[in-house]
């Protein structure tokens, strides 16, 4: 561990002291379930702890909510997916569902893939998802999606770019 | 180890390379000149690293009802996901427990590898040329046999790994964030880790090319010795020795580790957040430790340091010097 390792988990051990009571009353305010609340600001103290850094923070309670607003949209694109996977297999007989984990997996990795495509056009997140999750040849892509080679191409680098490194190259 | 910073141009190369390949993957011209990229900069050999471990992710995906429910969800209109979401929320937080659960999904983003271990599991894989690999706790590893090579790639943790015999023609290949090993024959223990990594050999040799010197000649390391890799670089040759193994069966020994590594390394066994505090994390801690019981770790570790136990909650627990009173 390092030392600004130390520092950071010393700095947030004080972020918490003085702000999580804070924190929790203003979920509490927007959430109904008290117990959801209490989750989520935990989680807001967790994400802190796995940060790579952890700068000082001018404004901590702003700080604070910021992160707490985007673990719950991750949460409700989490229930969102769940439920919808949910749904899904129950076309499909018992015996071939996945087990509970295998199913977390599968759920976290499509919530995954979800957030590191957002913000791309749809066409070049699905020529992206013919070729990554279908193994479809440049040729099969440029016919599905009705566009040239060259294109699929191009629309490949850019959501690839996106998807492995967050970077946006438009 | 500090991730290298993969800028736009050398992330741009690596994905033009990995479809190239993935275009025309029978085509030993491009694999060459492939190879010849990745060993040209260490920053391309992280960059095609993050991109096999997202895909190893994917391979989660590869059943019909997943695949279609990631087409249909990726490619939502954003107006239609509000729409969803709505509905969703009417019914999610009517009882929505689940502490732990939600915690730890947080805790732990879900690496699908092809072999992965959690928290306090090890686990033993024989591999189909016969190769044997054993994995610690919190250790992730990818396998991907081809014509010409058998590549493993530690993503994470510890693996002691028997390469199988008879496979000369394909040679094997481990790849891992600080180095590139290629065994000749052999038993051989290959950990990394954020902070650190470590290579110790059993039987045989294994070349060893660290990631910023893959076009250097290797580093020869033979039976019975052992080097580990930090922030400080490679170490010198030092003697392997069986309790570097002693994960195995579930143990740790340490001599004179300071008390944030050790406490690191129990967080590898432990459902939950450990840290110490500044003053007392370049305090020493020597001995052998069962890892099943971590809370009998840590209460051990108080009558023997002048530290105590702070639980914020029963998985956030902070070592701090004692109080005198």
């Amino acid at each position: 561990m390092s030392a600004s390792e130390i520092i950071d988990q010393h700095y947030i051990g004080e972020l918490y002291k003085d702000h999580h009571s804070w924190l929790l009353s203003w979920l509490r305010r927007k959430l109904d379930s008290p117990e959801f609340a209490a989750d989520i600001s935990h989680d807001v103290f967790v994400k802190l702890l796995t940060r790579e850094e952890n700068k000082q923070i001018h404004e901590p309670r702003a700080f604070l909510t910021t992160i707490a607003r985007r673990s719950l949209a991750n949460h409700w694109r989490h229930q969102q997916i769940e439920q919808a996977y949910l749904d899904a297999l129950r076309a499909y007989p018992e015996p071939l569902h996945p087990s509970e984990e295998e199913r977390a997996v599968i759920i976290e990795t499509i919530v995954e893939i979800n957030a590191r495509l957002d913000g791309l056009p749809a066409i070049v997140k699905r020529a992206f998802l013919y070729s990554q999750l279908d193994g479809m040849r440049y040729q099969q892509i440029a016919e599905k999606l009705n566009i040239s080679i060259s294109t699929v191409k191009r629309y490949l680098t850019q959501a690839a770019a996106q998807c492995y490194f967050a970077i946006n190259l438009q | 180890m500090a991730a290298l910073k993969i800028n736009e141009d050398i992330a741009v190369q690596a994905v033009e390379w990995y479809f190239s390949l993935k275009e025309s993957p029978q085509d030993a011209e491009l694999q060459r000149s492939w190879k010849a990229w990745i060993d040209s900069d260490q920053t391309h050999y992280q960059a095609w690293l993050k991109i096999e471990q997202f895909n190893q992710e994917l391979g989660s995906l590869a059943n019909p009802i997943s695949k279609t429910l990631t087409h249909k969800s990726v490619t939502l209109e954003n107006k239609n996901r509000r729409q969803l979401l709505r509905s969703i929320l009417a019914i999610a937080f009517v009882g929505a427990g689940g502490g732990i659960a939600l915690q730890r999904h947080q805790l732990f983003p879900v690496m699908a590898a092809d072999y992965r271990t959690g928290k306090g599991e090890t686990r033993q894989i024989t591999l189909n040329d016969g190769t044997r690999i054993e994995l610690n706790a919190e250790s992730a590893i990818n396998v991907s046999f081809s014509i010409n090579e058998r590549s493993l790639y530690l993503l994470t943790g510890d693996v002691l790994i028997e390469t199988a015999r008879g496979e000369a023609a394909r040679p094997l290949v481990v790849y891992a964030a600080w180095a590139r090993f290629q065994p000749l024959g052999t038993r051989f223990y290959i950990r990394s880790r954020e902070q650190d990594g470590l290579l110790a050999v059993y039987e045989g040799a294994v070349n060893l090319w660290q990631t910023d010197q893959l076009h250097f000649s290797p580093l020869r390391i033979e039976s019975g010795q052992k080097l580990v890799f930090d922030q400080n670089g490679l170490s010198e040759l030092m003697v392997a020795e069986s309790s570097d193994l002693a994960w195995q069966q579930n143990i740790l020994v340490v001599d004179a580790m300071f008390l944030s590594d050790f406490v690191k390394e129990l967080g590898y066994h432990h459902h939950g957040w450990i840290h110490c505090d500044n003053s007392v994390s370049q305090m020493r801690v020597s001995g052998t430790y069962p890892l099943d019981d971590i809370d009998r770790v840590l209460r051990a570790l108080t009558t023997s340091l002048p530290i105590e136990l702070v639980y914020r909650t029963r998985y956030w627990i902070t070592l701090k010097a004692k109080s005198k009173n």
